[in-house]
């Protein structure tokens, strides 16, 4: 998959994953890696990107074991964001579909 | 390479940053080998998923390096956010010296200027002293005064110069950091 398309859509996916539940770290890069692949790691520098910008919130759960998991959550912020980035998303894909009909037609 | 040797170069590539704010990047990675581990994978299967430490704390770096400029401002902290950025790749590097070089000569030109205009009555002053009071005619006053005013202009105008290009400097690099390829490449 190209890598620039996945970039550009890496924070939304992050954010509609946290949309639907809470997550924490490995539990969201699994939801995301089997669909495709990323270097898993760096999606730790996003979280906490997002995180200093006000988008997400975290709390901490103590796992059935091992180490307690620090959960992300989405704050109002995070919220009206999602909602913003798929409105775009969607005319996005609109517009690139537009031509693909077009061109498919010919 | 296993989980301790991950972990230790990502720590090595973790600076300017406080001990906590390390150690809460350094057990979430720590967390995440466990659940790794969990599932069965082994150390090095999931060292390879995560992908390179190196360039994972360099971004980790900059990211909190600009955030830490943006809170505390000071001329350290904003130096380490640009010198953090310009880590991350030769893209970055170009795309960052070359505006941060051009923005500081401007703020540099600006304030020189800014303090020749102000010092003008100074300079008034030792013209008196040095060859007398008698020399000094109405039209050196007249200039002095106006020098000085478009000092105190310049003063007002390099102030906002300064604001606005740190507003400027901090979103060009969380810019930066967001076009660096890292978080999808694998």
């Amino acid at each position: 998959m190209n890598a620039q398309f996945k970039k550009g859509a890496l924070e939304l996916i992050v954010l509609l994953i946290i949309k639907k539940e809470d997550q924490y770290g490995y539990s969201l890069v699994q939801n995301i890696s089997r669909y495709m692949t990323i270097a898993e790691g760096t999606v730790y520098p996003l979280l906490r990107r997002l995180v200093k910008s006000g988008e997400l919130s975290t709390y901490y759960q103590p796992s059935t074991e091992g180490p307690s998991r620090k959960y992300y959550q989405l704050t109002q912020q995070g919220a009206a964001r999602v909602d913003q980035l798929e409105e775009e998303w969607k005319l996005f894909t609109e517009a690139v579909e537009h031509f693909i009909e077009e061109s498919e037609n010919e | 390479m296993n989980k301790n040797d991950y972990l230790k170069e990502l720590k090595r590539h973790l600076k300017h940053m406080n001990k906590e704010e390390k150690e809460d990047i350094l057990n979430e990675y720590d967390t995440h080998f466990y659940s790794g581990q969990q599932e069965g994978k082994s150390e090095s299967e999931v060292c390879k998923e995560l992908g390179n430490p190196k360039v994972i704390g360099k971004e980790l770096t900059a990211t909190f390096s600009v955030e830490n400029a943006h809170q505390k401002v000071s001329l350290m902290n904003i130096s380490s956010a640009i010198v953090a950025v310009m880590g991350l790749s030769l893209l970055n590097f170009f795309i960052v010296t070359i505006p941060a070089f051009l923005s500081i000569l401007l703020v540099l030109t600006f304030i020189i200027f800014t303090l020749a205009s102000l010092v003008a009555p100074l300079m008034l002053l030792i013209k008196g002293i040095m060859d007398g009071f008698h020399s000094i005619i109405l039209y050196d006053i007249f200039m002095t005064g106006l020098m000085f005013g478009v000092g105190l202009v310049l003063a007002v105008v390099t102030y906002y110069l300064i604001k606005w290009l740190f507003y400027l400097t901090m979103k060009y690099l969380k810019w930066n950091i967001s076009i660096v390829k890292g978080s999808v490449q694998s």
